[in-house]
């Protein structure tokens, strides 16, 4: 945890400083008259206070936060499977207006079920079909959610 | 006695069918998410938040109660049945509540953990009608300098008591604030930190990053590690706890409820310390500490009933002051601001049929809990035993519909996804995302009653620290930072030892 709180503190501390240096030129007003960058500046200033104290916590010998075990959370993760799974959420969210809320549900759901766990194709074009129609029925029919038609008109 | 009336107003409001079906709708649907492992009663909420929209603030504010309830008393039937606490404060029921489902005693765990929460939530709606006026009638004197501090003081101690770091949970309010106050200067008209979106003008959305946090990082998490599942498959049967149960759990259900109302009621506090100091107290109290982890009864009645009591306790200052004091409270919050209600002090004067129709739903509601969890635990666990790769992307595709539907937007489908890695990345780096949540909703308020101060003062920050209130605040602020400082400890993290 002590290297993955350096670049995380690395990380608080540079956010910080490009926070307050935009924060400027929002303008900060007077302190009987605070501007628009007023708060972000200063909240910026104690993020990076506290940046800076995690770093040097993880100088200590000792040092370390309390309760967290010895373990890398990195490891053991199967990037594959995260990467594939946030993919599928931005693709849906880019094709979503497009394509209309059924098709792409159909192909949203059908890679994800067979990415997140591999399965039998029968089944994922049954699940993806059926639960687009299903869920469609429920939020645009019953609900009157007006989901996305997209060039098919649905 | 003037309360008796109101709370027989609040009756007549919350009893009309409509108002009972949503609440039904809400206790139901809150359950069926709160059993969900991964997904806890704040996700919950901004899943199920679009559903309200087309109700009345009332109704729209009862059936979202509702879900709030549904989601923990759903959350401690996945701590029971799988060991996957559904919330952060469930975690404690997974200590014996799994070890009692083991035993084959999961059917009372489940019955005992019902109906604490019930007794619990009865006695903190209590607390709330008689508690909640009074307080409000009190915040009317707050100025904007007493509500800069409170709201410092509750960012504060929920960083306190954060299970990790204090200097991470600190940065996270800090991170939240900045995050939170995105969008146009309410004064100047400028817009300051949209990247350039226009639907940022009016601030990010509190769904989104609600749903993106807590349900898409979840998924997430799940997605790239493969856990195995141990569904307590024994047959449920006898939910209806023994005499010998009552008894034991009798004691332990009202020091559950006092100690999760008292605490819950000051800002920052929420319901998760108090249920980890229940289960300690608990344990010392026993005449037997040491059984205490292989399904003492005990172990669960207590802090489930303070688990609900806490969350009663919570409303307190959301409804009296419009003040959260966690994260599901940010989430209520964020919502009666989405209705077009004014939260603070004069809530209950200028909208009781929302104050006191929500108390009376709230009750109601307990009861609806209490009668449908017990005969539908099969049915929930049946949910549970749904492979995962299913589960989560049906979570996955309802968190983008809801985010859709929050603007019918394709933005904020994506602010949830960019959420969504963003909580899987702090999770990973060890930091919270309460105090994230809290710090976001509470963000252009602070700014609002900064500015308003410092105009009053003529700059001068001074005005902090002559007003006795504002005073009072901020040196529990400054107590609470040098604290843990000083006694080289802190509350969350010795109760990491229980685990």
């Amino acid at each position: 945890m002590k290297t993955l709180d350096r670049y995380s503190s690395l990380f608080w501390f540079f956010l910080s400083v490009a926070v307050c240096i935009q924060a400027r030129s929002l303008g900060l007003g007077h302190f009987r008259n605070p501007g628009p960058g007023f708060l972000f500046f200063w909240s910026g200033i104690v993020l990076a206070v506290l940046s800076v104290i995690i770093f040097l916590q993880t100088i200590r010998r000792t040092g370390g936060t309390p309760g967290e075990g010895s373990e890398n959370p990195f490891g053991n993760v199967n990037w594959m499977k995260v990467l594939c799974v946030v993919m599928a959420l931005v693709i849906y969210g880019l094709i979503l207006e497009w394509l209309g809320f059924v098709i792409s549900t159909v192909l949203f759901l059908a890679f994800l079920l067979q990415s997140i766990e591999a399965k039998r194709w029968v089944v994922v074009v049954l699940v993806s079909v059926g639960s687009s129609l299903l869920t469609y029925a429920l939020f645009e029919l019953w609900l009157h959610a007006r989901l996305p038609k997209g060039i098919f008109g649905f | 006695m003037d309360t008796l009336q109101s709370l027989y107003y609040g009756f007549s409001v919350a009893i009309q069918p409509a108002n009972l079906f949503y609440c039904f709708m809400g206790a139901v649907m809150g359950t069926f998410v709160g059993v969900l492992p991964g997904l806890g009663p704040v996700a919950a909420m901004a899943l199920l938040l679009p559903a309200t929209f087309q109700l009345s603030p009332v109704s729209a504010m009862i059936m979202l109660a509702g879900i709030c309830y549904g989601a923990m008393y759903g959350g401690s039937t996945t701590s029971i049945m799988l060991n996957i606490p559904g919330e952060a404060s469930s975690v404690v029921t997974c200590l014996d509540g799994y070890m009692m489902a083991r035993k084959g005693r999961g059917g009372p765990a489940l019955g005992i953990s019902a109906f604490g929460s019930f007794i619990a939530g009865t006695f903190s709606i209590i607390g709330l009608v008689f508690l909640a006026p009074t307080l409000a009638r009190f915040a009317l004197k707050f100025g904007p300098p007493e509500y800069f501090s409170i709201m410092v003081m509750g960012m504060t101690v929920v960083t306190y008591l954060a299970r990790t770091s204090m200097v991470k949970a600190l940065v996270m309010a800090a991170f939240g604030v900045m995050v939170g106050i995105i969008g146009m200067d309410p004064i100047a008209a400028k817009p300051r930190f949209t990247l350039g979106v226009a639907e940022f003008y009016d601030g990010i959305g509190l769904a989104p990053v609600i749903m993106g946090l807590f349900g898409i990082s979840e998924v997430l998490e799940n997605a790239g590690v493969v856990i195995k599942r141990e569904v307590f498959s024994g047959k449920i049967t006898g939910l209806f706890p023994t005499r010998e149960d009552w008894k034991r759990s009798a004691g332990p259900m009202i020091r559950g409820t006092l100690l999760g109302f008292f605490m819950g009621i000051l800002p920052g506090v929420g319901n998760i310390i108090p249920t980890f100091l229940s289960y300690s107290f608990e344990k010392r109290l026993s005449k037997h500490p040491e059984r205490f982890g292989t399904g003492e009864i005990e172990g669960v009645a207590a802090p489930e009933a303070c688990n609900n009591a806490a969350v009663g306790g919570t409303f307190v200052p959301l409804m009296s002051m419009g003040l959260p004091a966690n994260a599901m409270m940010a989430m209520l919050l964020g919502a009666l601001m989405i209705y077009g209600v004014q939260p603070g002090p004069l809530l209950i004067r200028n909208s009781p049929d929302l104050f006191w129709g929500v108390i009376a739903s709230m009750y109601i509601g307990n009861i609806m809990l209490l009668v449908l969890n017990l005969p539908l635990i099969p049915l929930w666990v049946q949910v549970l035993k749904i492979p995962y790769s299913y589960l989560f992307s049906f979570i996955l595709l309802f968190v983008c519909i809801g985010a859709y539907s929050l603007n019918n937007n394709v933005t904020d489908i994506f602010v949830a996804i960019g959420f969504g890695v963003l909580g899987y990345f702090l999770k990973k780096f060890g930091y919270e995302a309460a105090p994230f949540v809290l710090a976001f909703v509470l963000g252009p308020l602070l700014e609002t009653a900064l500015r308003r101060s410092l105009i009053l003062s003529n700059g001068s920050f001074l005005i902090f620290l002559q007003r006795p209130l504002s005073l009072c605040f901020l040196v529990v602020v400054i107590a609470v930072i040098i604290l843990p400082i000083i006694l080289k400890k802190r509350l969350g993290t010795g109760l990491e030892r229980e685990e």
